[in-house]
Parts: structure tokens; sequence; C-alpha cells
């Protein structure tokens, strides 16, 4: 008698529960869709960190541990780059990036690694042939560059990735117009650097074809009180002089700032 | 004899003033159990973070020792939550205060909240210090870094004043925003049905263990869920186990992802109050409902 009591109770209580449920899930459902909307809450999905991460280490991010994880990965990241194990450093980055996708220092710490520790790391390693090394090297530029493009889908208004992938392609790969269209991009992005502009005219000077945009815009640079009128800017008009045929009527009074560097310093080595 | 039932002063039915004195003894009770102690790791940890000085960003910074600080209050309120509220009843019949409590009139509706009330304060209590002692630490973090800052970008005299006043706004929007008390409200809320429903599942339970055994894999499947339903959903269709068990499962388990918004809050997303009303909302509903359906259940248990 007593058992069926308490039997009739519990299913009573479960009934209770199930309608609560079926009249609150319309409005759980939609609340759930606003925060995602409004990217209050992350959608992970099922296969987002497929191999990356234990079980444990899943459960823990769906928990609302996901920040606490990353700190953690960041360490062990930290950890992995001081014994340059940079297989564990780009799947750390990798992690941290897919738990915090809007971090943008992540991200550019994450390609920093690769672009140029990992890179410099394989370029000087002198247990292996130089052929091997510079074809390791570069694997690893490439990977920071294919990691920074991951971080433009997810942040696309990012000045600041925009630029790093620039400065990529300008000191590691010397891809002069990549570096441009990167450096033009940074411009247009959120919260771009101040000298984003003298960068991209740089690279815009260095890509064939390109030379008399670049020389206009160096002299806008050039007669702007507001920019700097610094001895990069002066060298490549200098260039382009030479290269555009300017008249000597046209052309800037400057002296080359190689010749004032190498006056100072005899040993300097001027690209 | 209906002479001496008169003079009887009058029990009203529902007391909120009962409910306060059964929430500040739970909450003294509790304190008792020494567990603010727990305040002591915390400003450990919040020192910790705050020295923690890797080659990050000054942004990183300030966003690793928020991370850690917010996750550190959102284990404890959860962990707290089920901890606390799983040892109350058990205690109050092992110390015999449940009988000296119900023998008089306070309804077992008022015994409940009260519980549960002092839970939910002491929760409160211990976030709110917790806040103060992560924000002073935010604050002095926040100072000494954008000062380093200024001094750098200054001596490099690549940057105009206002390209180094963007930079250091950047910096500044990781730093001590009102926006983090949002996170805190969100972190409260969770505990707040994490306890209603360890409180439900104990007045059922035969033992602590089992109540926080149970209320410990409801919190943790509460999180994943939805998303394994999506895939059972997708796998076996429109099934008689699908109807039978999962869509039950779902329908009864609260989304706890929802109150998860601690985490972007903290990381700088702009929350609005129209949806931490609904937070609220949904959180007040859940607790409202456990604390209905534990009443059922409690209301003629014999001890």
């Amino acid at each position: 008698m007593k058992l069926n009591r308490i039997v009739k109770k519990a299913l009573t209580a479960l009934a209770i529960l199930l309608l609560f449920g079926l009249a609150k899930s319309p409005f759980e459902n939609g609340l759930s869709r606003k925060l995602q909307e409004a990217k209050l809450i992350a959608p992970i999905p099922a296969g987002g960190l497929g191999g990356l991460i234990g079980q444990s280490t899943f459960l823990a991010v769906l928990g609302g541990l996901r920040p606490l994880v990353g700190i953690y990965t960041t360490l062990h990241a930290f950890d992995a780059w001081s014994f340059k194990e940079w297989d564990t450093v780009e799947r750390d980055y990798a992690i941290i990036t897919t738990l915090l996708p809007d971090d943008i220092d992540s991200w550019k710490t994450g390609a920093w690694h690769m672009a140029y520790n990992a890179a410099a790391s394989e370029l000087y390693d002198e247990s292996v042939p130089p052929t091997v090394r510079k074809r390791n090297g570069r694997a690893w530029i490439i990977k920071g560059v294919e990691y920074l493009k991951k971080g433009i889908e997810q942040n696309p208004r990012s000045a600041v990735l925009q630029h790093e992938l620039g400065d990529i392609y300008r000191q590691q790969l010397e891809e002069p117009c990549l570096a441009a269209k990167h450096y033009k991009l940074s411009m247009e992005g959120d919260y771009p650097k101040s000298f984003a502009q003298r960068f991209y005219a740089y690279s815009l000077a260095r890509c064939p074809g390109r030379e008399r945009e670049a020389y206009d815009l160096l002299m806008r640079i050039y007669h702007d009180p507001e920019e700097k009128r610094t001895p990069s800017v002066i060298k490549r008009i200098l260039e382009l002089e030479e290269k555009l045929n300017i008249p000597a009527a046209n052309r800037i009074p400057d002296p080359d700032p190689d010749l004032e560097i190498l006056r100072r310093y005899p040993n300097a080595k001027l690209d | 004899m209906s002479d001496s039932v008169e003079t009887l002063p009058r029990v009203p039915l529902f007391s909120p003033g009962r409910i306060w004195v059964l929430a500040s003894s739970t909450f003294t009770q509790l304190v008792r159990m020494r567990t603010f102690y727990f305040l002591i790791v915390f400003a450990i940890l919040v020192a910790a973070a705050s020295n923690l000085d890797l080659l990050y960003t000054p942004a990183q910074k300030l966003r690793i020792l928020k991370d850690a600080s917010f996750g550190a209050m959102s284990i404890f309120s959860w962990l707290f939550a089920i901890a606390a509220t799983a040892v109350l009843i058990p205690r109050d019949l092992e110390d015999r205060t449940l009988y000296t409590i119900l023998s008089k009139p306070v309804p077992r509706l008022e015994y409940l909240l009260g519980k549960l009330g002092g839970v939910m304060l002491t929760i409160g209590v211990a976030l709110v210090v917790m806040q103060v002692l992560f924000t002073g630490f935010l604050f002095f973090r926040e100072v000494t870094v954008l000062a380093s800052e200024r001094q750098y970008l200054e001596s490099q005299g690549e940057m105009s004043a206002a390209d180094i006043q963007v930079q250091l706004d950047l910096i500044r929007a990781q730093g001590v925003q009102w926006q983090l008390l949002y996170a805190l409200v969100a972190i409260f809320l969770k505990a707040s049905v994490v306890a209603a429903l360890t409180m439900l599942v104990s007045t059922f339970a035969s033992s602590t263990l089992f109540t926080m055994i149970v209320s410990s894999i409801v919190f943790m499947v509460g999180h994943f869920h939805k998303l394994a339903a999506g895939y059972w959903l997708e796998e076996f269709g429109d099934s008689l186990f699908t109807k039978l068990i999962i869509k039950p499962i779902v329908m009864i388990i609260p989304d706890f992802r929802v109150f998860n918004v601690a985490e972007n809050v903290v990381g700088g997303e702009p929350v609005s109050a129209a949806i931490m009303l609904s937070l609220t909302g949904l959180a007040a509903l859940y607790v409202a409902v456990y604390s209905a359906v534990a009443l059922y259940l409690f209301i003629d248990k014999e001890f």
C-alpha cells in the first residue's frame, strides 16, 4: 500500500516536471537562440573539437568552464613552446581558438608561434640538410598564414589580424602584393594601426605593376603633416623616382637615408 | 474550552518572516561549516592569476585574470549549491532540529523555502565578496598594465597620441566594467537552479551521497543533452526510443548552457538588460517549479 503511494507520488512528480518541460521548452529554446545570436553562448559543434581534447575536457567546456580550459591550454602551449614542441603548440592553439574564437590575441599569438618561432626553429635546425630546413621552415610559415586566415574568417572586421597577415607576407614570404592587399584590408577594419597606411605603401612600392600607385600614395604621406616622414618613406620615394623616371624638378630634396645610416654605422646591413 | 481556543494567537498560513528566520539560521549553519574558508583559496588564485606574466599582451593579462576568477566563482557556486543543499535536510534530521521546527506551526513549504533561501543567501554573499576581491585585483592590474603600456608605446615614438589612445582603450575594454556584474548575476542564477534541483532530489533521496551524485549527473547532463539529443534525433528519427526516452529527458532536465553567458560577458560581449531579465525569469521559474514538486514529495513524508 505504502509502495503504491510512493510510486504514485513519483509518477505524479515526473508528470509535473514533464508538463513544465513542455511548457518552458519554446521559451528556453528561443532564449538559447537569442543568446547564440548575441554571441553570449558559443555553439559548440559536436565535431568541432573532435580528437583535439579528451572527453572530460569536453565536458568541462560544455559545463561552463570554457575560459578555464582556455587558460590551461594557453599555459600548456607556453610550456610546449619552451621545449620547441611545435606540433603541440599548433594543436593547443587550435583548441584555444575553437574555444575562444573571438579572442584576437590568441589568433595573433598562435600565428606568431607558427610563422616565426616554429619556422625559425626549423630554418636553423642544423641536424637536417639546408634544403629540408628551408622547406620545413616554409611549411610552418604557411601554417601560420592558414591559421590567420581562419581567424579572419571568424573575425572579418579585425584590423589586427589583417595586419599580422600582411606582416607575414612581407617579412616571411616576401610577397609584397599579398602583403599590400592585407595591409589595405587592415586599414578598412576595426581599430587599424596608424602606420598601416605606410606599411601598405611600402609593400605596394615593391609590388610589380603598382609602382605609380605606390608613388602617389607615398607622396601624399610625405606631404601629410599628420603622417611621419620616416626614413623608409623617403627611401621608397627615392627608389620609385628612379624607377618611374620622375623629372628632377619634381623629386624630393631629401638625401638617401641609407647613406646617413652607413655614415653612422659603417657595418650596418641594409636591405 | 471555546474561550481558550479564541484566545490563541492566529498563525498566518504563509509568513515571509518565518522563511527569513529559517534562511538566516541556515546561513549561520553554513558559515559555521567554515564555508568561507574557500575565499582564502580564491584570493590566492586571483593573486596568482594577476601575477601570471607570460608572453601575454596587456589585454590578455587582464582577460586571464577575469577568466580564472569567474571560472573559480562558477565552480564554487554550483559545487556549493549541490553539496550544501544535499546535506541540509539530512543534517536537520540527524540533529533532530527538523522535529523541533516541524512540531511548531511552520508549514513544510516555509521550511523548504527557508533552507533553499539560506543556501542562496550564502552563495550570494560569497559571490559578492569574491567579486569585490576580484575587482580590487583587476583594477590594480589594469592601472599597472595601462601605465606600462603607455610608457612603452610612447617610448617607441612610432604611434600618434590618438593611436596610443585606441590601443589603451582596447586594453581598458578588458578591465573593470559594469558588465561584469551581469556575469556575476548569471553565475548566481545558475547556482540557484542547481540548489533548487538538489533540494528536489533530497526530498526523496535515501542518502546525502545519492542526492549529490544524482544532482551532479543531472547538472552535467544538463549541459550537453540538447547537443546529444540532436545527434540521437538524427540517428533514430521519430522512433519509439526517441519518443519515450530522448524527448522526455530533454524536457525534464534543464538546459544549463543558457546560464553560461558569464563566459562571454567576461570576454567583453555586451549583454542587454532584456536578456538578463529573461534569464532571471527562467531561473525563477525553475526554482518555483522545483520547490513546488519538492513540497509535493515532502509534504506528507514521515520522519
